[in-house]
């Protein structure tokens, strides 16, 4: 079999729908078997990530944000968030928009805090006069809003599979992940029924909500602190969210049960960082296979007969991730084709933590880019919806996101601010 | 009946070690922190739970197996399901499970074939435990996915529909 005969059979079953893992595992070991290299090269680069040092973040940190999922946190959060700033026009979607973002920074998977979130968010905003076009593209969106924000599983992963500074990485998202908000935020004022009867600013309410939620709103400040202060490592720091989470949950709020509920969030949690790590571990394989083989230097020499400077590079990366991450999920997009660009980028000058926050943010994107974000479809069956009737509503959010795109493409200060 | 019978009592042996796994992990890790504080360190505990975490990525791969939520391009897979062609998805499912055995077969058989070069030449880790048994998470992980895939085929409980 010629590696072109591969290709075509690896994009067949990719579409088929054959899981990812297999598809680049067999491909893996395909690739190998071409050149007469042992098939057990393939079990030594996937035994490679069992000496990954910031392995232990990603289960640890899905666990925390499952079991924040589960428990009354959306409920407090979104009463503080409203007593604070739900007196603006709009503030109830702004409300929305900041804990829909403490979410997905947690949980990492965009499923989790539209179905989480967006039930409770959808009478919300609909009983504060937003249209219905407006709010199922509200909650479309903002189920990935909130992923460049630390210590959210996307940018962890990137990290492990770019060998980029997690620490750095975490600092650089915050101020894109905020010029995303604001852009939203401008819009859901804009949509924000201004002649309606608004709720009054209520310090008591204020106070009486923060009191309540505050172990919660103290984690990622502790959690930031914890790493910036230098008093924890990253792989620390998730252990102690986890361990802090599970102990407030369970015995101060006793929203969940330590023995009924615990098992099926670890259950569900680790089912699916299985998923990913079992796709990271078969990308090991391909990857290392493609790099020794020389193919993205291969990619570059062709790119550079037709893109010449760093822009043109970045408007055809900008377009190339939007339909990767139209197709693909975040995770397996990471694993996948972060190591082919990386070195692409790195010949046209792109700092590689700036390629970091422009990739995810085009990743972010294409959840809710048509015809197959797949924030279009959670969207559409959880709220059975047709799925054209998504696209329209998730558009002008989508136009938005690609102005704000642009700024952080082209502005490498936003990314770079706090970076060394 | 019997497939789903066993598939069950598998699924029900892999959360429980999952469980078990993940409160390890979890108090591992605090407790190596909280031990540091006290200039007291364990050079074992790292390596082992990060060991813990490989090992979870198979189990929790496996649970993915069999509730279908492997991750993959379910383009078509959607359209199906939001034109309710229940006959085509099942079909277009039962060739992508078919698909992932065989690729499986091939992942379990390079495990087994580094956990035998790692018999003949690997050295003792971490703990006195030698090389060769940690990387035997590889060929059993893989299995456990292997035979959960084919439990997975075999049933027709679920027809037609994405879990």
């Amino acid at each position: 079999m010629s590696f072109g005969l591969l290709g075509v059979v690896v994009l067949v079953c990719a579409m088929l729908g054959v899981p990812l893992f297999a598809v680049i595992g067999g491909a893996a070991i395909a690739a190998f078997s071409i050149n007469s290299i042992d098939s057990s090269a393939v079990s030594i680069e996937i035994y490679r990530l069992a000496s990954a040092p910031t392995l232990l973040t990603i289960p640890l940190f899905t666990f925390a944000g499952y079991i924040m999922a589960e428990s009354g946190a959306p409920k407090r959060l979104l009463r503080f968030a409203d007593a604070l700033i739900g007196w603006l026009p709009g503030g109830i979607a702004i409300v929305g928009l900041i804990v829909s973002s403490f979410f997905t920074a947690f949980t990492g998977a965009s499923g989790v805090t539209i179905v989480a979130l967006g039930g409770l968010l959808y009478p919300i905003l609909r009983n504060e006069g937003f249209s219905e076009k407006y709010t199922m593209g509200f909650i479309t969106t903002s189920g990935s809003l909130g992923l460049l924000f630390p210590p959210s599983l996307p940018i962890i992963l990137y990290g492990i599979v770019a060998k980029v500074d997690i620490d750095e990485l975490f600092k650089a998202g915050i101020v894109p992940g905020i010029l995303l908000i604001v852009v939203l935020s401008l819009w859901a004022m804009k949509n924000g029924t201004w002649n309606k009867e608004r709720v009054k600013f209520n310090k008591h309410e204020l106070w009486v909500s923060f009191k309540d939620t505050l172990p919660e709103l103290f984690l990622p400040v502790a959690v930031l602190g914890g790493i910036y202060g230098g008093i924890t490592t990253v792989s620390e720091a998730s252990a102690f969210t986890a361990f802090y989470i599970l102990i407030i949950e369970c015995f101060y709020y006793k929203d969940l049960s330590i023995d009924k509920d615990i098992p099926k969030i670890i259950v569900e949690s680790m089912t699916l960082v299985g998923a990913i790590l079992i796709i990271l571990c078969c990308a090991l394989g391909l990857t290392n296979f493609l790099v020794d083989e020389e193919v993205p230097a291969q990619i570059f020499e062709v790119m550079r007969g037709v893109l010449d400077n760093k822009y043109s590079f970045l408007l055809f990366l900008n377009i190339f991730l939007l339909v990767v991450g139209s197709l693909m999920d975040i995770f397996s997009a990471i694993i996948v084709v972060v190591p082919l660009i990386l070195p692409i980028a790195m010949e046209f000058d792109v700092h590689p933590i700036h390629l970091a926050i422009i990739f995810l943010t085009n990743l972010e994107i294409g959840y809710i880019t048509p015809p197959v974000g797949i924030n279009l479809f959670i969207s559409s069956i959880r709220f059975n919806k047709d799925v054209t009737e998504l696209y329209r509503a998730s558009f002008p959010f989508l136009i938005l996101l690609l102005i704000a795109l642009a700024i952080i493409t082209y502005v490498p200060t936003l990314s770079l601010l706090w970076v060394k | 009946m019997i497939i789903r019978k066993i598939a069950n009592l598998l699924d029900s042996v892999v959360k429980k070690a999952l469980v078990l796994l993940v409160f390890s992990m979890l108090s591992l890790s605090v407790i190596n922190v909280c031990l540091r504080w006290f200039g007291i360190s364990y050079s074992w505990i790292e390596p082992l739970v990060r060991h813990m975490v490989f090992a979870t990525a198979f189990l929790g791969a496996t649970l993915a197996t069999a509730s279908g939520k492997h991750i993959a391009v379910e383009i078509f897979h959607k359209l199906l399901e939001t034109k309710g062609k229940k006959r085509n998805l099942l079909l277009i499912q039962k060739v992508s499970t078919a698909l992932t055995i065989f690729v499986l077969f091939f992942l379990a058989n390079s495990g087994y074939e580094f956990f035998s070069v790692e018999q003949r030449y690997g050295s003792e880790s971490f703990l006195g435990i030698h090389s060769s048994t940690l990387v035997l998470i590889i060929p059993i992980g893989f299995s456990l996915m292997f035979l959960r895939a084919i439990l997975d085929f075999m049933d027709f409980s679920n027809s037609g529909e994405t879990k």
